[in-house]
């Protein structure tokens, strides 16, 4: 007769998977945009609670950097998705985004990031034109292993915004998604909450490989030996187009 | 005539000493809530006195739709070459001059003196030798295009006619891209162990005093692997070859899991505990009782883990005396 015995080895856990909204704060995104901002980031929580409750092997960790005059987190550690609630920001001052990459820099160092997490997603919203010198710390981010790792969506905001500093970010011009009004916003927030489910999919992916017809690659910054650097499958089929979406004024 | 045992060396009769060895491996839980198939396999062969393991993870997304056949293919591959080896380095009947063929190096004087002593193994330390020096090269190009091969094989016999360019031919890159997976396996003599890695997944050896890996890969993190899904992939494989020494503690184990294990635990600290505790009930409970509750416990790991699949395979080396009072 089968001798039932209680499993070894302790403790179990899912894997972790930080997502990061990174939040211009400055004057430029002072009135309708910021508070567009915080009213589709809130209209989504739900979503993604419903996605991480569908996914119980994944562990759904939020956290909020804001940036304006200097950089802060809102949340100063991750919030398990289903006990994170928005804050509501509000907008004035510089547009010190190199301050937000030093702080992001030190979060996705190892540790406090493990080495047994999801590829971290980190969300900017941001209608450009940073005050600060951010190159330096963008390159340290991205020279970061996670960094390298981690999926990188940009949304612009406005039609006058500038997307230079966006695009370095994602180091892929198809996921700087476009916002010029509140009904965007809330699609292109939407679309990008999406990316922790699509990052938390049990299937691994061969490093190193070739973009695979109908599917497009998230940037993975500055490529390295031992199959460093490799890219992270999305499928941006599905990415709205901002050119359809009316709705509300343009910014 | 000199005798096989002599030639290869005496694995574990002549110490009373038994090896037990078993695998599993299970669908993992994300699988299950969708409903789409494992990916893991896994293979053990002995081969006169040397046992050789293998685990393998087909990558699963949707551009490797038929990972599941490469990862059976992989560890088929890998058992069967390791087996052509360790046949090829064991004589049990031959001249001189046919030892001299067969191991080419051998001087007059080395020959001489394996003759006088039969516990003497030149044909273990030529093969030492040859894993060592081609290891990642000869050895690893020789499993990944025995592999591609076998997989070209499996999409014909299946009449899977895509993957081809315009012009006809294969799209040798998107056809092995379709089946890729991890390889990782291990070959364990009386004093040697030879490891081969390509990809993700732990290979350990284990004993009262210590764990350690058998072989160090780079590690990726995130959700990508080194794949032999690749027309260069034998580039990132990994080998090693450890001497034991006959002194080796036991009991003693290896434990060889896919990245479903690993990836279930917080860190490699609660990893390295939890093989502890399996080499532990092994030795508190007996071979049987926990071969008998694997399954349920890699269901468990994968359900309460990270979702993927799972799969273990352990080799465990015991007096005997010690078994027989445990089982």
């Amino acid at each position: 007769m089968k001798k039932i015995l209680v499993r070894p080895g302790g403790a179990l856990a899912s894997r972790p998977l930080h997502f990061f909204w990174i939040v211009d704060c400055s004057g430029s995104m002072f009135g309708e945009k910021i508070g567009a901002v915080n009213h589709a980031i809130q209209s989504v929580i739900p979503e993604m609670v419903s996605a991480a409750e569908n996914n119980p092997n994944a562990q759904l960790l939020v956290q909020t950097l804001k940036f304006s005059t200097g950089a802060s987190w809102i949340t100063t550690a991750p919030v398990a998705v289903e006990d994170f609630a928005w804050e509501d920001l509000i907008a004035g001052g510089v547009t010190d985004l190199g301050k937000a990459f030093e702080l992001l820099t030190a979060q996705l160092t190892i540790p406090p990031m493990t080495d047994r997490a999801l590829p971290p997603v980190l969300v900017l919203l941001s209608d450009g034109q940073p005050t600060d010198n951010y190159k330096k710390s963008l390159d340290a981010l991205k020279n970061l292993p996670w960094g390298k790792k981690a999926v990188k969506i940009a949304i612009s905001i406005g039609q006058d915004a500038d997307d230079t500093v966006l695009k370095e970010f994602t180091d892929n011009s198809e996921l700087v998604l476009q916002a010029n009004n509140p009904e965007a916003l809330i699609r292109m927030i939407k679309w990008a909450s999406t990316a922790a489910s699509a990052v938390s999919a049990p299937a691994s992916r061969p490093a190193e490989i070739d973009a695979p017809k109908g599917a497009t690659f998230a940037p993975d910054g500055v490529s390295s030996g031992g199959g460093g650097g490799a890219p992270l499958v999305i499928d941006i089929d599905n990415i709205p187009s901002g050119d359809d979406i009316s709705g509300g004024d343009v910014w | 005539m000199i005798s096989v045992e002599a030639m290869f060396g005496n694995l574990w009769g002549n110490n009373e000493m038994q090896v037990h060895f078993l695998g599993k491996s299970v669908t993992g839980a994300s699988h299950e809530r969708s409903g789409t198939e494992g990916q893991d396999c896994f293979k053990i062969v002995e081969e006169g006195n040397v046992l050789i393991l293998a685990v393998a993870d087909g990558h699963g997304s949707k551009y490797a739709e038929f990972s599941k056949d490469g990862s059976q293919i992989a560890v088929d591959v890998f058992c069967r070459i390791m087996s052509d080896y360790a046949r090829k380095y064991r004589i049990d009947k031959f001249s001189d001059s046919l030892l001299k063929e067969k191991i080419g190096a051998i001087t007059d004087g080395v020959l001489t003196a394996f003759k006088k002593d039969k516990k003497y193994s030149p044909a273990t330390d030529e093969l030492i030798s040859f894993l060592n020096r081609d290891g990642q090269t000869k050895i690893a190009q020789t499993i990944t295009n025995e592999w591609k091969e076998e997989v070209h094989r499996k999409h014909k016999s299946e009449m899977r006619h895509d993957c081809l360019h315009d012009d006809g031919s294969i799209d040798w890159s998107l056809l092995l891209k379709k089946y890729g997976s991890t390889l990782l396996g291990l070959v364990i003599a009386e004093d040697f162990v030879f490891a081969f890695q390509l990809g993700d997944g732990d290979a350990v050896r284990i004993d009262d005093n210590k764990i350690e890996s058998v072989v160090v890969t780079d590690k990726i993190l995130g959700v990508e692997t080194h794949s032999i899904g690749r027309v260069d992939s034998w580039k990132n494989a990994k080998t090693k070859v450890l001497r034991l020494k006959k002194s080796e503690n036991r009991p003693y184990a290896y434990f060889l899991t896919t990245d479903g294990f690993a990836n279930s635990y917080p860190s490699q600290r609660e990893y390295d505990n939890a093989i502890r505790e399996y080499f532990n009930n092994i030795k508190e409970h007996g071979f049987e009782a926990v071969e008998s509750n694997l399954t349920d416990w890699l269901v468990e790991t994968s359900k309460m883990g990270c979702g993927d699949d799972t799969t273990m395979v352990v080799a465990y080396f015991a007096d005997e005396k010690v078994l027989e009072n445990n089982e």
